[in-house]
Parts: C-alpha cells; sequence; structure tokens
C-alpha cells in the first residue's frame, strides 16, 4: 500500500467519488475530502496531506481563494497540489502556476495514467 | 490791502482744485497707510499674545483697539478661500446697518450687497489678487439696510498667517462725500476748463495786474501782442513793457475804474515794435473775498477799424477832389422818394444815361436790391446812423457794378437830399481784394481751410476755396463763379439738397448737420462728400455757405469692410463658428454675426449688446459643472497668451444644451500686460453627440463582450464538468463488478440532472435578456410584494419568516413588472434561504425617493457575507456563496442585469452572521 496522504477538494461529489476510485487504483487509501475551499483549509491545518486535488469553481471559498490563504498563512507548504478543473482557460493555467506549491494542472475527467505520472514526479 | 494775495485768478482756481484733489488723495493713503500699520501691528500683538508677557503693552493694545474701533473706517478679516468674514468692526453696524452677525455668519453677504452693477468686477478683481498673494484696493458700492448705496473704499491686504496659511484683512472706507466731491470737482473743473480754453483762445488779450501794476495773469492772445512768453511779461509793470506815457493813461482807467467800481472802457494808442496799434480797453476791479485784489482788463485790437475811419475820411477827401473835379461819380437823391434829382457827367458817363434819363430815374431803378431794402438803407443814411454802403448799380447796358457808396445828407429849401458819391470797385470785389480788412482774414482762414468751403446763393455758386476747387475737380474760382450748384449734386441726392436748403432758410437752426452727399465735380467724377451748411450773409445776400469733406476712401473703406464683414459672416455660418473680440481696457465686448448664430440670441434682452461693457450674464448659460473650468482658462489664458477650452452652453433663444470649442489669442502691449481677446466659438455639438454615441456603444459592446466571455466560461466549467464526470462514470463501469454498477448509475443519472439544470438555468438567464425589453408600467410595491408571498407561501410559513414592509415614502414605481417582481423575489428567498440556523428570519422592506431614483432596500438578520473576499464575485453568474444549501448561482446576476438595464445599481451591506442590507436604486427616470 502507498503511504501517500492525499486531500480531495471539490465541491462535486461524483468527481470527488471518480478521484477516490482511481487513487484507490493506485493503492492509495490515505484520501480525505472536503467540499469546498474553506473547509479544505480546515482539514489541512488538521493535519498536512502530501497531495492536495482542488478543483477551481466552488462556493464559499473557491480552488485560487484556497491558495492564497494556504501560501499567505504558510499553511503547509510542503503539500503538492494538483489542480483539478473542468475548463482549462490560459489565464486559469498561469493563475495556478504562479503558485509554488502546483506541480500540476488536469482537466477533468481524470485519468490513472496522467495521475500516475505527476506523482511519481514527487 | 492785501497785496500778497493777488494771484492770477484763473490759473489759481485751477491750482486750487488740482492741489486739493492731491492733498485729499495724500491724506487719505497717509492715513490709510498708517492704518494697515497699525492693523498689522495689532493683529501681530494679538496673535503673539504678547500682552500676557507685557504688562503695559496691555494698554497699549487697548489703545489700538480703541483707535481701531473709533476712526471712522472699518476693519475686516475674512477667510481668502471663500470671502466669509470672521472679523468686523463694530462701526460697520453703525454705516450699513446690519448686524455683525450677518456679515461672520452668511458667507456670501459680502458678495450679495455689492451693487449689481459693481460686483462681477468686484469680486473677479479681488479673487485674481487675493490668488496672486497680492495687496489691493477697490471702490464700489454696497448696499445698506436701508437699502441705499454708498460709496466705499476696500483696502485688502494679504497676511501669512504663523501656520502658513493666509487670511484676508482690510479696510472699509465711507468715501460716499468724497465720491460727491470729485463729482462735483469734476463739474467744475469742466466749467473751468471750458472758461479757461475760451480765455486762451479770445484773440482779445485779456491780463489781471496787482494794485503795484504788475502784471499776475495773461492769455495768450496777450503773449501774440508782446510777442513775449507768459513768464517774461508775468511780474512786470505797464511802464517796463510800454513805456510812460500810456501807462500814465492806463493808471487812469484803472483808477476810474476802481473808484467808481465799475468797468471803465477807453480808447488806447500805443507804438510797440515800431507798429501803431489802436486798442478799446475795459478795465474792471477784481475782488477777492471782500478784498481788492487787482485790476482785470481785456483790450480789443481795434486798429482795422481805426484804419478804416481813416480810409474812410481819405476817401471823402477823394470824394470832394472828384466832385470839384467832376471825375468822381455824384447823385443827389429824394430822401423821401428816392428820386435821382441831380447828376454830374461822371454818374452821366458811368451809368451810360444823358442827364434827362438819369434824373427822370429813382435810385430803386439803379439799385438791385428790392426797394423795402433800398428805403431801409437811404433812411439810415439820412439818420446818419451810415455813410458808408456797398450796392450793386444796374448800367443802362444791363451790367451790374459793384459800387461803394458813402453818403451824406443835406437839407435843400427845407426838402431831404441825400449827396452820394458812388465808387465801382467791381474789379476788387471780383479778385477778392475787399476793402474791409476784418473780411480779408476771414477769407485767408478760408483760402487756406484745409477743407472745402463754397457760398453759394440762388442757386449759383459765387465763392469756392482753393481746397474746394480741388475736390470739385475745378481749375479757377473764376470758373467756377455761377455754375449751377444742382449741377455738382448726384441726382439721387438732388431732392434731398434741396429739401436741406429750403430747411436752412425756414428754420431758426441756420444750420445743416454734416452728411453724406454723393457729388459729381465739373469734370463728372462722382464722389462722396460730408457735406454742412450754415445760413450767412454774404456780399449782402442771404447765402448759404458750405463745409464739405470728401469721403470716397472711407466710403470704398466701408464697403470694402462691409465686404470682409459678410466673408466672415458666410465662412461662420458653414463652418458654425462665432468670432468675438473682448477689449480688457475698456471692458467692452464685440460678437460676430456668427457667434449670434452658435449662442443664439435673446431678443428680449439683447444679449449681448454689442461695444458695451462684458455685464451681460454670458456665464450664467455655460452649464454649471463647465463653469469654473472655462473661467480657469480665461485666467490662465492671461499668462500663457492662448485659450481653448470644451464647454456645454444653453443657447439664448431655446435653452438648448450645445456643446462648443472656443479658442482665442491674447494680445499684448509692450510691457506684456494683456489688452485683448480675440476668439473663436465653435458649435461642436454634432461631432460631441457623436463621441459620446461612440462611447456607449463602446461601452455597450465592452459589457456584451463581458458576458460573451462569462458564458463562454460558464460553457467551458458548468456544460464542461458534468460531461467530464459522465467520461470518468462510464470508464469506471467497466472496470467494475456487476454488484457494483448500480451504484454507478445512479451518480451517472444525478450527472444528467445536474447538466440538465445548468442548461435550464442557462435558459432562464437567455430569457432575462428577452424580458429586459418589457414595458414599464406604473406599480405599487404593496400589490407585487404580496403577489410574491402568496408564491413563496410555504417557503415562509415553513420558516416563519417575518416580512415587514414600509412603502409610506415611496408607495408606487414606473418599472416593467416582471422584472421588478423577478428582483424582489430573488432577494427574499435568499433572505431566507441564507437565514441563519435558531434565528428567526425577519427581512425589512423599504421603499424611498432620492436624487437618483426610487430606492428600494432589503435587509435580513441572515448568514451574512465575507464582501471583502466575495464582492468582486457577487454579481457573477453561477456565482455561489454557501453550499450547505441548493442554490443556482443566478439570482443576484439577475438582479444586478435588470438594474443596470434602467440605469441603477446595487449597494450591498453585509456582515457574517449579523445580517444583508440591499440596496436597490431602480432609477424610474
Amino acid at each position: 500500500m502507498n503511504d501517500l496522504e492525499i486531500l480531495l477538494v471539490d465541491d462535486d461529489e461524483i468527481t470527488n467519488f471518480l478521484s477516490k476510485q482511481i487513487l484507490k487504483s493506485l493503492d492509495i487509501e490515505n484520501i480525505r475530502s472536503a467540499s469546498n475551499g474553506q473547509e479544505g483549509i480546515r482539514e489541512i491545518k488538521e493535519r498536512c496531506p502530501h497531495v492536495i486535488l482542488l478543483d477551481i469553481k466552488m462556493p464559499v471559498l473557491d480552488g485560487f481563494g484556497f491558495l492564497e490563504e494556504k501560501s499567505r498563512d504558510n499553511i503547509c507548504p510542503k503539500s503538492k497540489v494538483i489542480m483539478l478543473s473542468s475548463s482549462n482557460t490560459e489565464e486559469e493555467i498561469e493563475r495556478a502556476k504562479s503558485f509554488e506549491s502546483v506541480i500540476g494542472y488536469i482537466e477533468k475527467p481524470l485519468k490513472k495514467d496522467v495521475l500516475q505520472n505527476l506523482l511519481n514526479t514527487l | 490791502m492785501n497785496v500778497n494775495h493777488t494771484i492770477n485768478i484763473i490759473p489759481k482756481y485751477f491750482l486750487c482744485s488740482s492741489l486739493n484733489l492731491f492733498n485729499f488723495n495724500v491724506a487719505i493713503y497717509t492715513f490709510l497707510l498708517t492704518l494697515i500699520v497699525l492693523l498689522t501691528i495689532y493683529h501681530f500683538i494679538a496673535r503673539k499674545k504678547l500682552l500676557q508677557k507685557i504688562n503695559h503693552s496691555q494698554d497699549k493694545l487697548k489703545h489700538f483697539q480703541d483707535l481701531v474701533e473709533s476712526v471712522n473706517a472699518i476693519f475686516w478679516e475674512a477667510n481668502p478661500e471663500n470671502f466669509q468674514f470672521n472679523y468686523i468692526s463694530p462701526q460697520a453696524k453703525k454705516l450699513f446697518g446690519y448686524s455683525l452677525q450677518n456679515w461672520i455668519e452668511n458667507p456670501s453677504f459680502w458678495e450679495n450687497h455689492i451693487h449689481p452693477e459693481d460686483r462681477k468686477n468686484t469680486v473677479t478683481y479681488c479673487q485674481k489678487f487675493t490668488r496672486q498673494k497680492l495687496p489691493h484696493q477697490l471702490e464700489y458700492r454696497f448696499r445698506t439696510q436701508s437699502g441705499k448705496y454708498i460709496w466705499i473704499k476696500d483696502l485688502v491686504e494679504i497676511i501669512k498667517q504663523d501656520d502658513g496659511s493666509y487670511k484676508l484683512v482690510g479696510i472699509f472706507i465711507d468715501i460716499s462725500r468724497q465720491k460727491a466731491q470729485e463729482q462735483v470737482l469734476q463739474k467744475m473743473r469742466t466749467q473751468i476748463s471750458q472758461a479757461y480754453t475760451i480765455i486762451e483762445q479770445t484773440q482779445d488779450p485779456m491780463m489781471i495786474k496787482n494794485l503795484e501794476g504788475n502784471y499776475q495773469f495773461v492769455n495768450k492772445a496777450t503773449e501774440n501782442f508782446f510777442g513775449l512768453p507768459k513768464r517774461q511779461i508775468l511780474g512786470k509793470s505797464d511802464t517796463q513793457l510800454l513805456g510812460e506815457e500810456i501807462s500814465k493813461k492806463i493808471r487812469l482807467a484803472e483808477k476810474e475804474a476802481i473808484d467808481k467800481n465799475k468797468i471803465f472802457t477807453q480808447e488806447e494808442e500805443l507804438t510797440l515794435n515800431d507798429r501803431n496799434y489802436y486798442f478799446e480797453t475795459s478795465y474792471a476791479p477784481l475782488w477777492e473775498q471782500n478784498s481788492l485784489s487787482g485790476i482785470i482788463s481785456i483790450s480789443r485790437d481795434i486798429t482795422e477799424r481805426k484804419k478804416n475811419d481813416s480810409k474812410i475820411r481819405e476817401s471823402e477827401e477823394r470824394f470832394r477832389r472828384y466832385f470839384q473835379e467832376e471825375k468822381s461819380v455824384k447823385l443827389l437823391i429824394d430822401s423821401e422818394s428816392g428820386q435821382i434829382t441831380d447828376a454830374n457827367l461822371s454818374a452821366e458817363i458811368f451809368y451810360g444815361y444823358d442827364y434827362k434819363a438819369l434824373t427822370s430815374l429813382s435810385i430803386y431803378d439803379i439799385n438791385v436790391l428790392p426797394k423795402e431794402e433800398v428805403q431801409k438803407e437811404i433812411s439810415s443814411a439820412s439818420l446818419k446812423n451810415k455813410n458808408h454802403f456797398n450796392f450793386k448799380h444796374r448800367l443802362s447796358n444791363g451790367l451790374i457794378r459793384h459800387v461803394e457808396v458813402y453818403s451824406t445828407p443835406i437839407q435843400v429849401n427845407e426838402k431831404n437830399y441825400l449827396l452820394s458819391t458812388i465808387y465801382d470797385i467791381t474789379n476788387r470785389v471780383k479778385t477778392g481784394l475787399a476793402l474791409r480788412e476784418s473780411e480779408e482774414r476771414y477769407r485767408f482762414l478760408t483760402e487756406s481751410a484745409p477743407m472745402g468751403i463754397m457760398v453759394h446763393s440762388q442757386g449759383k455758386i459765387m465763392y469756392a476755396n482753393p481746397f474746394a476747387l480741388d475736390l470739385i475737380e475745378a481749375d479757377t474760382l473764376e470758373s467756377i463763379i455761377g455754375y449751377p450748384i444742382k449741377d455738382l449734386i448726384h441726382p439721387d441726392y438732388q431732392e434731398l439738397m434741396l429739401k436741406r436748403i429750403r430747411m436752412l432758410y425756414q428754420s431758426d437752426m441756420m444750420i445743416a448737420p454734416a452728411l453724406d452727399e454723393k457729388c459729381i465735380t465739373v469734370k463728372g467724377n462722382e464722389k462722396d462728400f460730408l457735406i454742412s451748411g450754415i445760413l450767412v450773409k454774404y456780399e449782402g445776400k442771404t447765402a448759404v455757405c458750405n463745409v464739405f469733406h470728401d469721403i470716397t476712401e472711407r466710403k470704398v473703406a466701408e464697403k470694402e469692410l462691409l465686404q470682409t464683414r459678410s466673408f466672415l459672416q458666410e465662412a461662420e455660418q458653414i463652418a458654425k463658428i462665432g468670432t468675438w473680440i473682448y477689449d480688457l481696457i475698456n471692458g467692452e465686448l464685440w460678437w460676430s454675426e456668427g457667434l449670434y448664430q452658435v449662442f443664439g440670441r435673446d431678443e428680449k434682452q439683447g444679449i449681448p449688446p454689442n461695444g458695451q461693457s462684458h455685464q451681460h450674464p454670458w456665464q450664467e448659460n455655460i452649464h454649471i459643472e463647465d463653469r469654473q473650468k472655462v473661467i480657469n482658462a480665461l485666467y490662465k489664458s492671461l499668462e500663457i497668451g492662448e485659450y481653448q477650452c470644451e464647454y456645454r452652453f444653453y443657447r439664448y433663444d431655446n435653452r438648448e444644451l450645445i456643446y462648443v470649442y472656443t479658442e482665442a489669442d491674447i494680445e499684448f502691449d509692450k510691457n506684456k500686460n494683456p489688452i485683448r481677446i480675440i476668439g473663436i466659438v465653435q458649435d461642436i455639438s454634432e461631432r460631441k453627440r457623436g463621441e459620446l454615441e461612440l462611447l456607449k456603444k463602446r461601452d455597450q459592446l465592452e459589457k456584451a463582450n463581458q458576458e460573451l466571455e462569462e458564458l463562454n466560461y460558464i460553457a467551458s466549467h458548468d456544460l464542461k464538468a458534468p460531461i467530464a464526470n459522465m467520461q470518468g462514470l462510464l470508464e469506471l463501469y467497466n472496470l467494475l463488478s456487476l454488484e457494483e454498477k448500480p451504484e454507478l448509475i445512479l451518480k451517472m443519472e444525478k450527472t444528467v440532472q445536474k447538466m440538465k439544470a445548468t442548461l435550464s438555468n442557462l435558459n432562464e438567464v437567455i430569457s432575462l435578456k428577452k424580458s429586459l425589453a418589457e414595458t414599464k408600467k406604473n406599480i405599487y410595491f404593496d400589490d407585487i410584494l404580496n403577489q410574491i408571498i402568496a408564491s413563496i407561501d410555504t417557503q415562509i410559513k415553513t420558516t416563519d419568516t417575518q416580512i415587514v414592509s414600509d412603502f409610506s415614502l415611496c408607495s408606487t414605481i414606473n418599472y416593467p413588472p416582471v422584472q421588478l417582481e423577478s428582483i424582489l423575489q430573488n432577494l427574499l428567498t435568499n433572505a431566507i434561504k441564507y437565514r441563519r440556523p435558531e434565528h428567526r428570519p425577519e427581512i425589512h422592506i423599504k421603499t424611498e425617493k432620492t436624487k437618483k431614483g426610487v430606492c428600494l432596500s432589503v435587509s435580513d438578520n441572515g448568514l451574512g457575507m465575507d464582501l471583502d473576499k466575495m464582492r468582486d464575485k457577487l454579481f457573477k453568474i453561477f456565482h455561489r456563496f454557501h453550499d450547505h444549501v441548493e442554490g443556482k448561482g443566478i439570482g443576484l446576476y439577475i438582479i444586478n442585469q435588470i438594474v443596470q438595464s434602467h440605469g441603477g445599481w446595487v449597494d450591498v451591506k453585509s456582515e457574517i452572521n449579523k445580517g444583508t442590507t440591499f440596496k436597490i436604486i431602480l432609477n424610474n427616470e
């Protein structure tokens, strides 16, 4: 079993379900999930995951709000972030890359091999 | 006798008036300067609070204060920004009547009480100098409480205070009396100057001597007579200037005048520079303040008259000689019947009749004058009133001769006769050698005058001076004597001329004022003359004397000017341009016709009356928001030399708002002072409206673009997300075991439903866009609210929501009903949806009228939002702020879209866990 700890942050429960299925197929069982950015912050304040799969468009606090708060308050600076969004505008990709912790940008749906490649870089 | 006091009366008067004024001004300035110094010291002392440190300075200050408050001037202090007074000395109450509070409390009190005619200039002037931090002084009229205006002088100083700010201090001085005196003085000065002009210009020497006989004042004629400048005459005596002999006679005359205290006149003969003069001099005592101070005398040069008298005596001798020699023409005339009773041989030869024929005629047959006039002359000769006449006598061959007649009444057998000796002077008259020297002098004047002078009588020219000959292109005087005056006048003007001549003869005025007339010269050229006429006696006849100038060139120039003006007008009209000239020296403003086209013309007020001072309310018609900009630009232009500005203006005629562009050049004099502004004004309304339309279109396009981008984002995200999920689910489907598959199907169904919801939301938004075109109706807020409450009744009841509404301040609005319903419903359902758990939801709805439009406010006591984070996303489509309840993320988007489409906007205030207030300016304009 892989000892990587993953946090899923997405308001869409189907996405979270699908992500969990793919992670499980990669032998990753240590998975938590949050339904928006604000909940995500609460989760990482509790314990730092290795990797965060982060959606952008969410109510209450969106993905960028999450990234801003995380870096501003220096929460879990070692945790890496993989963006997982259904939109892939240049603007959003550039903005995401400007955060140090972001190591990848995946367009939904999540594919097993793409995720694996990214995790391998860690 | 007060000898030292005898100063020439006229210059003394002058001296007095100007000296008094000068002294007056010096006194005022010294006084004011002292006051300013005192005021500054007072101010300084007050500020530094020296009085606390130095005991005796308190007395000093008191002294200053007393001084300030007791002098007949009013001190004030004001704010240089807005001219609001913060101090005014108590005398103001006495002078103006207003209570002191009025000055301090009312910011525009000062400005409002300046005389309307002085106000603009005064305020502008004061502002200008205040800006430049320069002391200045003004004179203007100020309204007192009783409604009367008084003249005040206002001296203003700008004082820098310790904190670096400035304040205005000044003094009002009542100068009403001074102004009144000035006016009287001015009038006196004018009168004196007129008198002085007359005295200086008269041909009669005038002089004033003191009682010692020394000249104290002489006029120009005296200087001319002595051939000496005034300074060489004044102080001298008659003995020094004229010699002992005549001086004795003068002294006797002066004594006579003084003794009898009346004017004494005598004839004096004196020799100066080898020339003999005869004077008729009048002497009068000169009194000054009830004491005799000198003698004033006026001398009339009668040398010429004396010479004439001696000439007559010579003529008489000559006549006797002729009589003796029987060579002079001699007639004996019956004084009563005018019958020629006797004649000598020379008379027979001269008149061309034999003795019998001549003695059968009466003098009336020979003299060309009407019988009545000849009778009059005979009677004055008989009474010895007159012995010398100029007549025209008709000869037997019909020729008319100019004759000089000397008549002496004689009695023969108790019958009265006139013995007349006749001299033929025709040649002398024709060559212009008139007998009388005075006439010669007039002639010299007319001959050398730089203007045309012409005399005509009975339609014929009798005389023209060389200048006139030149003007009418005649070669010699002889060639035009007898020339019909009518032929010199252009046919179009002949009637006018005749009318003017008739008027001259009939009216008492005797003068025909100058008038343009078109004339035709002897050579047939047309010319424009400015002609005036006067009735004169010429060679015994009543005649018209015309004085005229050639104004042909001026006429041509006028015509050219008119043409230039019409070119300008045309050009102006085409370009929608107006021209203006503002004379900064005399305040005159000139507007071209084109400018009236641009600004319109106020027929009632005749705005602006060209050439008058710049008092018309041009500024008042500038759009209020642009006014300061224009004034600033004008002031700046005086420094930089050019003026450019764009502003909005309400036309005078129809109050239409137009956009104008104005540009002007400033002219400066040698000292770089601005003297004139010449500018153009162009109506740029069309261009400006086009620009504004373009800007509006651009904004609309930008907005549409933005909306498109948003929709694009929705398409890429909210529609892609469920599709991506379906993809993922389908991939997983193949990998899962049979038992796990039904759960996956459920998830797929959920995904599809989400996609459907997104599509229907999009549909809603699109239909909203369509509904924005809905027409407005007058609706009651109460009706709309009741409708909504009914439709969400269940929601309200299950949540126990309390709704409080107050539409008392504004109960109706003109708005599309569906849109208003949509706004209110979204706000209400949001308030209920995002309520605080375990708090009874309360919603307050209120309307009011504001300057910007109707304001609808809806406040709740719900969850609230962190606006610092959310504000920019608040009105974006598909953005949600809470996730514990279902929301579509389009409510606020819809509200904002509707409100903005009517020019309104939404203000939000919110606090987490306290509640949210939406203030919506619906803008029903």
